[in-house]
């Protein structure tokens, strides 16, 4: 009785643990391992390692020239890369780009069509290579359509606005009703009602459970639209997590402290300070590490009283800003 | 539907509904028709001679050796006289086709939006190639229902043989625009922006149909060198007695013998079959001179091989024409090849973002 409880106990805990599996493997809907592209020996995307969750609003953000969409373009099977893999859904990329196309959806930064058709003719085009029949067809570009408030119009592509480019762009990635959303800065060049019309829609996107990378050089609309961020820079992934992990993985090499009162006698001399700056009787410390221990010290040694000694983290779009800045820094010098 | 053939749909439902498209097969068809109906007038006033001609012979008239019948004019005279002017029309259509297959796509945006959707890169170049292939047929076809239909007004009924050849003069002229298509489509792949594809493209056209036959004598005369110089004359004075007090001189040529002349004519054969292989090589590279030859073969019902020392060789059949002209045929065959697989290779590998 014991032996057969003992294997059963065995059994159990073999396939609890082969769901556990299971189970994180599927969770990941998007994964990409050391994931590389080189253009003319010139690295766009550098070894990327990255998870996003199925049903997750993942916002991928980095200033112009990045790596984002040359990411997304691998991810859509749409370039290959020079070395690394990424995986959607069960699908290695690279090896299945068909059955990876056919479960993605991608809307590029600056879509285009065909001018002299309309947009029920532009859609039926792409709808063709899912091999819909022509009833299949007509319901589904009727319902794209509706989706993203195109369905009264009638006119040719040729004659719309930015805004209704943009639309119809998400209405294509929308054709096959697509496990998985690539959007490579959607509303760039859109007025704020048409970003505020976006946003409402990738939020009915994620009710439906559609994992969706969202990428953008613009920190507050991937706050309003995603749960986790990643930034990349340089090809380079450089933090990731919700917008409270990414401040405090990037502060980390950026400590400010905050000190009351601080006579301007005073001298502090540590190696990680980078500047202090006085303002009244207060001073900012800018520090490679946390040093609040060794300026209690120098004020205990100097029998100053302190009223405030706290650390600020600086803020997410400090960060942000600083990466851009960097990055603005080294394409001058490498032009120059 | 096969993703090349959705594209393929679609681009040959784009070329036919096209305004360039429309304007240019108007133009050709305008022209054929003019051209149609002066060959099939000329036709039958060259049928009429015949017919003269005939019941001259057969009355004695014109003092002919018995058993001697002039050669009947074919129906298909009359597509000759439509051929050129309209196949250069034709070669500005191609290129209007194909000039901005890829790099249009490219400047709309629309590419990347293509190539995320379940089909394989190469399914793209692949289906515009057939769809501007179809679209380029459907006009020769148009041109050519006409053509037949003028022949039937005339009242001139082509035969199985006769239509065979019009069968061939419609894919020779396939063949020919298909030839300039895929050198604009090169163009398209090749260049980033369409105006440059559309220069590329005219370069080439230029290039291979004016510049090369214009400089290839040139050429051919530098690389062959002078042609040799014929035996001269020896000249011998010879005094003759005058009936007045002066005498007069008069020069006789000493007569060449028949070795020197021999040696000449050899010399001069092997001058000629140089120059001719060195201008053959010319002509196979401009493709209107493969087509012209071809084309013109094809409607005629004998063709002639000759050369300038060789013996005249008459071929009739439309096969053991096409056999002789191999090498006319190959060229045109080889330019969409190697410009085509250019424009794959390229676009295979070209950058998207």
């Amino acid at each position: 009785m014991m032996k057969i409880g003992g294997k059963l106990d065995k059994i159990l805990k073999k396939s609890k643990n082969f769901y556990i599996v299971l189970e994180n493997f599927s969770s990941k809907m998007i994964k990409t391992v050391k994931l590389t592209k080189e253009y003319d020996g010139v690295r766009a995307v550098d070894s990327l390692n990255l998870e996003v969750k199925k049903g997750e609003v993942f916002g991928f953000l980095g200033p112009n020239g990045a790596g984002k969409s040359t990411t997304i373009l691998m991810l859509g099977a749409m370039i290959e890369p020079t070395s690394g893999t990424c995986y959607i859904g069960d699908f290695e990329v690279t090896r299945n780009p068909i059955e990876v196309k056919k479960i993605t959806g991608y809307l590029p930064e600056r879509p285009g069509f065909y001018d002299h058709l309309d947009a029920r003719r532009n859609l039926d085009y792409f709808a063709r290579f899912y091999r819909m029949t022509e009833e299949e067809r007509r319901r589904r570009i009727e319902k794209v359509l509706e989706i993203v408030g195109l369905e009264n119009v009638r006119k040719k592509v040729g004659e719309y606005s930015r805004g209704m480019i943009q639309r119809l762009a998400l209405a294509q990635a929308l054709l096959n009703d697509p496990e998985v959303l690539l959007l490579d800065e959607p509303t760039s060049g859109i007025d704020p009602q048409g970003t505020l019309e976006f946003r409402r829609i990738i939020k009915e996107l994620e009710k439906e459970g559609k994992t969706i990378f969202f990428s953008s050089h613009i920190l507050s609309e991937v706050r309003e639209v995603c749960k986790r961020i990643g930034i990349i820079s340089k090809g380079r992934l450089l933090a990731v997590g919700t917008p409270e992990e990414i401040q405090r993985q990037m502060g980390e090499e950026h400590y400010r402290i905050i000190v009351e009162p601080f006579p301007r006698t005073l001298r502090i001399d540590h190696d990680d300070i980078i500047k202090i700056e006085h303002d009244r009787d207060r001073a900012v410390i800018e520090a490679k590490s946390d040093i609040r221990e060794f300026i209690s010290e120098i004020f205990i040694e100097n029998r100053i009283r302190l009223r405030e000694l706290r650390l600020e983290m600086p803020s997410l779009e400090e960060l942000f800003m600083k990466v851009i800045y960097e990055s603005e820094v080294e394409e001058d010098a490498s032009s120059s | 539907m096969h993703p090349v053939l959705n594209v393929a749909r679609k681009e040959f439902l784009d070329h036919v509904m096209s305004k360039r498209f429309l304007i240019l097969l108007a133009a050709m068809l305008v022209i054929s028709g003019i051209s149609l109906m002066e060959g099939g007038q000329d036709y039958k006033e060259q049928l009429e001679n015949y017919k003269e001609t005939l019941s001259a012979i057969e009355s004695g008239a014109l003092g002919v050796p018995p058993g001697y019948t002039p050669s009947k004019p074919s129906p298909l005279f009359i597509f000759t006289r439509m051929g050129f002017q309209i196949m250069t029309i034709g070669v500005i259509l191609a290129i209007a086709m194909g000039f901005d297959l890829i790099s249009g796509e490219r400047e709309r945006g629309s590419l990347k939006i293509l190539l995320s959707h379940p089909l394989f890169r190469d399914d793209v170049i692949n289906g515009k190639a057939l769809g501007g292939l179809l679209a380029l047929s459907f006009a020769i076809l148009i041109i050519i229902l006409l053509s037949v239909a003028v022949l039937l007004i005339f009242g001139i009924v082509p035969t199985i043989e006769d239509l065979f050849r019009i069968f061939v003069y419609a894919l020779l002229s396939i063949l020919y625009l298909f030839v300039f298509f895929s050198i604009s489509l090169m163009a398209s792949v090749i260049m980033k922006n369409s105006t440059n594809a559309l220069i590329l493209s005219l370069v080439l056209f230029i290039t291979l149909s004016a510049f090369i036959p214009m400089i290839s004598w040139q050429i051919t005369d530098k690389i062959v060198g002078e042609p040799p110089e014929p035996p001269k004359f020896k000249v011998v004075e010879i005094e003759t007695v005058s009936t007045s007090s002066e005498s007069d001189i008069i020069p006789k040529p000493v007569e060449i013998s028949d070795e020197e002349m021999q040696e000449y004519q050899k010399k001069m054969r092997e001058y000629w079959e140089r120059r001719e292989r060195v201008q053959e090589i010319f002509d196979l590279l401009d493709p209107s001179t493969n087509y012209q030859r071809l084309s013109s073969a094809t409607l005629s019902p004998y063709y002639y091989t000759s050369s300038p020392f060789g013996e005249v060789e008459k071929k009739e059949g439309i096969l053991e024409i096409l056999w002789t002209l191999w090498k006319n045929l190959v060229a045109l065959i080889v330019y969409p090849v190697v410009t085509y697989g250019v424009a794959y290779i390229k676009f295979m590998r070209m950058d998207v973002r």
